[in-house]
């Protein structure tokens, strides 16, 4: 067994909930309303209100209707898994050898999504008949024979039930020979988390699937009824493949043996066809019981159903293919579509409408006010003032506030409304020897009404910065700062720093990760503003010193533009989380590196460079495995840069880089010629994506620069060459447009299988000839791409 | 198979109207360029749009290198379209080379055209434009070759028009870095033989010549130049515009311009 390849396939099992399509979907930056209606006519009746404009109505509709009673059908797991065309390897470590067997062409087709029915988490017995009629009684534990593998080594199965490992211990004599059966009981699993654990060792010919690990818990198990047909290994594997939510690994299951094949097929409730338009029409009917349908991933991207040749045949193909729908996701711009899909599918309760072209949400104004403190008096009673200790006001102008004499207060709160306005006040010291509590909204305040302040010192102030998730709030909402002093703060936690930290564009990014210093090792997720030193602070900064908010005027370039740092602290506000490992071994290392560092994301104005990141800390990440980095700023400010590369080869450095978001959408420059001195946008993204071919990247988000005059975000010719020398890249993804030809440089990545246009940003291309990319091109380089063998 | 034509150049006839207006981009754009223009067109004109053969949009497998090794290729492609979707009488608009290419159309075929619309037109690209960027030239044509030889063994081809320092070489290579090497490489070949100034005087149908005021790819000159030399009545605008691009870069100043050409004829006391 020494010689195994282990493959972890890794569950993240969440409880039954709501299946909120929205939340998932948004991680591919989908946005969607839901529509959730009992009957077909009032799906009809939504579906022309949409296409009038009325969508609003019925997203406070659902509101309504999400009544529990009618959430039956849509209980379901969240899959935590990727959307992924790749359906057979985590890692690209298994193989796809069996793709063959398959009776759908993965290559056209792919799975990539799936949600187990699990109606029996909700009422145990009617579920677990359910599912006990649903699957074949004849389907059970594989025999060797049907084994497509050669020889099964082993199967270690944990179960909950002491009583049902005498079946699997039966049936491991039937059917295994030579192998290895290992049963971990219950009281060997973590009982608390209900965790299961089952393993099946596989050795399939001279190839790489060696071991297949599964690690998932099963919500409500079913307690074993009293039939003896409860425990007997075929509907515990029902069970169990119903319960399996990630789609590699379910397609891995069904690879097992045909039986296997036909158990997955029957207990998949969920579908997400990816493939051509134009090449529906050979959809795998081999999942009857799907009852979700994910169409808006078909390529061409963006392209509405009723832009097939025959769109009529393609909904009947379909309607063929998936008889038993309930809801269905697809993208819709117009009323054809919609109209396409309800006269097929009339007994769909949950239809969602995908627009890939959102626009940016203008963030509100900080309407903060001082809300909190709307409680108590509207007058103060000078005649009391003596025996107050406690005051708590609000409306009160400051002179008014200044004639309040109250030799024995000892609280004091005032809904502050800055009345007097120091439009010119640039430094500001509070410590009044008194706590205050509930500060964070005067703050807010203070900051619309000193638009100049510079440097704030406080004492005694509480509540400062309590962020929400990510909704920030308080001093860290006070983006002129660039000096803040904090003593004396009762509550301020972690959460409550990093809200403030997170707002601070220009904290030296150095200085950012030697405050990390302490917790590097504990870090699994960050993000940074790459804000260089100058040359100087680098040389005068290597004596160890803490971070020091106190010392943050050292920066230069600050920005007055408090529009641009609104919307910035809107977009990043939630990127600075990090996720503690509280198993860790803590302090104590003298040599500190980032060893629990998995994911890096990257703040970087246009023009800088990416290389002084090594020098700067992040010098030893043996672990990091995906990196986003985000480039914004205007390229038409700015002279042609010195260096040729942006320095992406420093990325070398992470070993495990396997994943990289290159995010280059907000960088706006010239599309077609740019005045002399400049750079236009094919050189800009040259300079950015020069070195990418030496890390060895498999996966890849790409956001071409655009232009904004011409509503264009295109790859270029110098970015095609650059992205073809990715060999080991598997999956693509271009935010933007392309021509054919530079598309067909692509490939010349072997390795590559999965490759999208997504025209997923505001506004979109008119239509299909207002892009560099038609459809006819599209297809035929998918057509291309299909063709070549695959080499694993 | 009519049809072909049509698929082949990405046709689409758009808006209803007895006249027919048919506009033809220059090389290296594809039809969106008259994206700003179009919906000005549809309610008054029937509206043919096309793509260029060798355009990124279009499929590099039908690229003849024979039949587009001259201007002719192109001037026959339009005149296929025009009888495709018989046409038999049309206002053409062409920009920059293809305005060119509706002139050598309409020197086979006078009876097709009403009048030509050219923007952004040279009749000689090298001789007008690019005479004083020789050493820019060379450097392109190493650039081409060097892209061309990358291509065809399959390492990135890096060198790219923005590379070069004259920004009318920049805007000349762009039209020829937007195709695949070879095609870029034959279109190079061709742009440097093709001369169109002694056919001028053939070209018979009325010519609306429109220019931009700074269009370091074709100076002002060249406009005049046209204007003296074509064979029957011409006119000439300049509009206070940047660029080689007018109708993308700055639609508010081009688009009524070409609106009210397309829309008047030249009278005899214009020219």
């Amino acid at each position: 067994m020494e010689s195994l390849d282990h493959v972890f396939v890794e569950f993240r099992p969440q409880p039954p909930q709501l299946h909120r399509y929205q939340g998932e979907t948004e991680e591919d930056g989908c946005y969607g309303d839901d529509f959730i209606h009992a009957h077909s006519p009032q799906l009809d009746e939504s579906l022309d209100a949409y296409g009038c404009g009325y969508a609003h109505e019925l997203r406070e509709q659902k509101e309504v209707d999400s009544s529990p009673s009618s959430l039956v059908v849509q209980i379901g797991y969240s899959c935590a898994g990727a959307r992924d065309f790749d359906c057979f390897s985590e890692r690209g470590m298994v193989n796809e050898m069996l793709c063959d067997k398959l009776e759908m062409k993965l290559s056209t087709y792919s799975i990539s999504e799936t949600k187990s029915e699990t109606n029996e988490a909700i009422d145990g017995d009617a579920a677990y008949s359910e599912i006990g009629n649903r699957s074949n009684p004849a389907i059970g534990l594989p025999r060797a024979q049907d084994l497509s593998c050669e020889k099964i080594v082993g199967v270690l199965v944990a179960l909950p039930q002491k009583e049902v490992a005498h079946s699997f211990i039966k049936w491991r004599k039937e059917n295994y020979i030579n192998g290895k059966v290992d049963l971990v009981l219950p009281d060997e699993i973590n009982e608390k988390s209900n965790k299961t654990k089952i393993e099946f060792f596989f050795t399939v010919g001279v190839l790489a699937l060696r071991q297949l690990y599964f690690d998932f818990h099963l919500p409500a198990w079913p307690p074993p009824p009293g039939p003896p047909s409860a425990t007997s290994p075929d509907v515990i594997l029902s069970n169990i493949i119903a319960a399996v939510s990630d789609v590699r690994s379910r397609n891995s299951a069904a690879l097992a043996c045909r039986k296997w094949c036909l158990l997955e097929r029957a207990t998949r409730a969920a579908v997400s066809l990816r493939g051509n338009l134009r090449d529906l029409f050979t959809v795998p009917n081999c999942f009857p019981s799907v009852s979700s349908l994910d169409l808006s991933l078909l390529s061409p991207w963006g392209h509405p159903l009723s832009s097939a040749s025959d769109p009529a045949l393609i909904a009947h193909v379909l309607r063929h293919a998936f008889p038993s729908l309930s809801s269905l996701t697809f993208y819709a711009r117009n009323l054809s579509t919609i109209q396409l899909v309800a006269s097929q599918w009339r007994t769909a309760e949950h239809v969602k409408l995908v627009r890939w072209h959102q626009r940016p949400q203008i963030s509100p104004p900080s309407t903060a006010g001082p809300t909190t403190f709307r409680r108590l008096s509207r007058q103060a009673y000078p005649s009391l003032a003596l025996n107050l200790t406690r005051l708590d006001i609000e409306g009160l102008k400051s002179d008014e506030i200044k004639a309040i004499t109250c030799p024995n207060l000892i609280e004091f709160k005032a809904a502050r409304r800055f009345d007097l306005s120091l439009p010119l006040l640039e430094e500001l010291g509070l410590d009044i020897c008194n706590n205050v509590r509930d500060s964070g909204a005067a703050f807010e305040v203070l900051n619309s009404r000193c638009p100049k302040l510079r440097s704030l010192k406080l004492g005694f102030f509480h509540g400062i910065s309590m962020p929400i998730e990510s909704k920030l709030d308080g001093v860290a909402l006070c983006q002129g700062l660039k000096s803040l002093s904090i003593r004396n703060v009762g509550d301020l936690d972690d959460m409550g720093l990093i809200g403030i930290v997170s707002c601070c564009s220009n904290l030296p990014a150095r200085q950012c990760l030697k405050a990390l210093e302490p917790i590097q090792d504990r870090i699994k997720r960050l993000h940074i503003d790459c804000i260089w030193d100058s040359a100087q602070e680098l040389e005068d900064d290597s004596d160890g010193v803490g971070f020091d908010l106190n010392c943050l005027d050292q920066d230069n370039g600050f920005d007055d533009d408090g529009m641009s740092k609104e919307r910035k602290r809107c977009k990043y506000s939630y990127d600075l989380n990090m996720e503690l490992d509280v198993n860790s071994n803590g302090y104590g290392n003298n040599v500190r590196t980032w060893d629990k560092l998995e994911y890096l994301s990257l703040w970087i104005a246009v023009g800088q460079l990416l290389t002084p990141l090594v020098e700067a800390g992040l010098d030893h990440c043996p672990n990091i495995e995906e990196i986003r980095i985000k480039v914004e700023g205007d390229c038409r400010e700015m002279s042609r840069p010195r260096e040729r590369e942006f320095g992406l080869s420093m990325l070398v450095n992470y070993p495990k880089l396997w994943k990289m978001h290159l995010d280059c959408g907000d960088t706006i420059g010239y599309a077609h010629t740019a005045p002399s001195g400049q750079m236009d946008l094919s050189l800009w993204g040259r300079f950015y994506l020069i070195g990418i071919g030496h890390l060895n990247l498999t996966e890849l988000d790409y956001w071409p620069p655009q232009d904004r005059d011409v509503n264009q975000r295109s790859l270029s010719l110098p970015a095609a060459g650059l992205l073809q020398e990715c060999f080991g890249l598997r999956k693509l993804f271009i935010h933007g447009t392309a021509h054919e030809h530079f598309m067909m440089f692509l490939l010349r990545i072997t390795e590559l299988r999965d490759v999208q246009l997504r025209e997923d940003y505001y506004p979109a291309p008119e239509n299909d000839m207002s892009t560099e990319m038609r459809a006819d091109s599209c297809s035929r380089f998918e057509a291309a791409l299909n063709r070549r063998r695959i080499s694993d | 198979m009519g049809s072909s034509i049509a698929e082949a150049h990405n046709v689409r006839v758009l808006g209803a109207g007895d006249t027919v207006v048919v506009l033809g981009h220059g090389f290296g754009t594809d039809q969106s360029v008259w994206k700003h223009l179009i919906p000005h067109l549809v309610d008054c004109y029937k509206v043919i749009v096309y793509d260029h053969m060798g355009a990124g949009t279009t499929n590099p497998d039908y690229f003849d290198f024979d039949r587009y090794s001259t201007l002719e290729g192109f001037a026959y492609d339009l005149l296929a379209i025009l009888e495709e979707f018989r046409v038999h009488k049309c206002i053409y608009v062409g920009h920059s080379l293809s305005s060119m290419a509706g002139a050598l159309a309409s020197i086979f075929r006078p009876d097709l055209f009403h009048k030509l619309i050219m923007l952004s037109a040279s009749p000689r690209i090298l001789e007008f434009d690019l005479m004083n960027y020789e050493e820019d030239i060379d450097e392109l044509c190493g650039a081409m070759e060097s892209n061309y030889k990358s291509w065809v063994s399959g390492f990135a081809p890096l060198v790219v028009g923005g590379d070069m320092d004259s920004v009318a070489v920049q805007e000349f290579s762009r039209t020829l870095f937007n195709m695949r090497p070879d095609i870029a490489l034959s279109m190079f070949r061709m742009i440097f033989t093709f001369d169109l100034r002694h056919f001028l005087g053939c070209v018979t149908v009325p010519c609306h010549i429109i220019q931009s005021s700074k269009d370091l790819a074709v100076p002002v000159a060249v406009a005049e130049y046209l204007h003296q030399n074509l064979g029957g009545k011409s006119i000439v605008e300049v509009v206070p515009t940047e660029g080689h691009l007018p109708q993308l870069s700055s639609p508010e100043l081009t688009i009524p311009v070409l609106l009210r050409h397309i829309q008047h004829d030249i009278v005899d006391g214009d020219c």
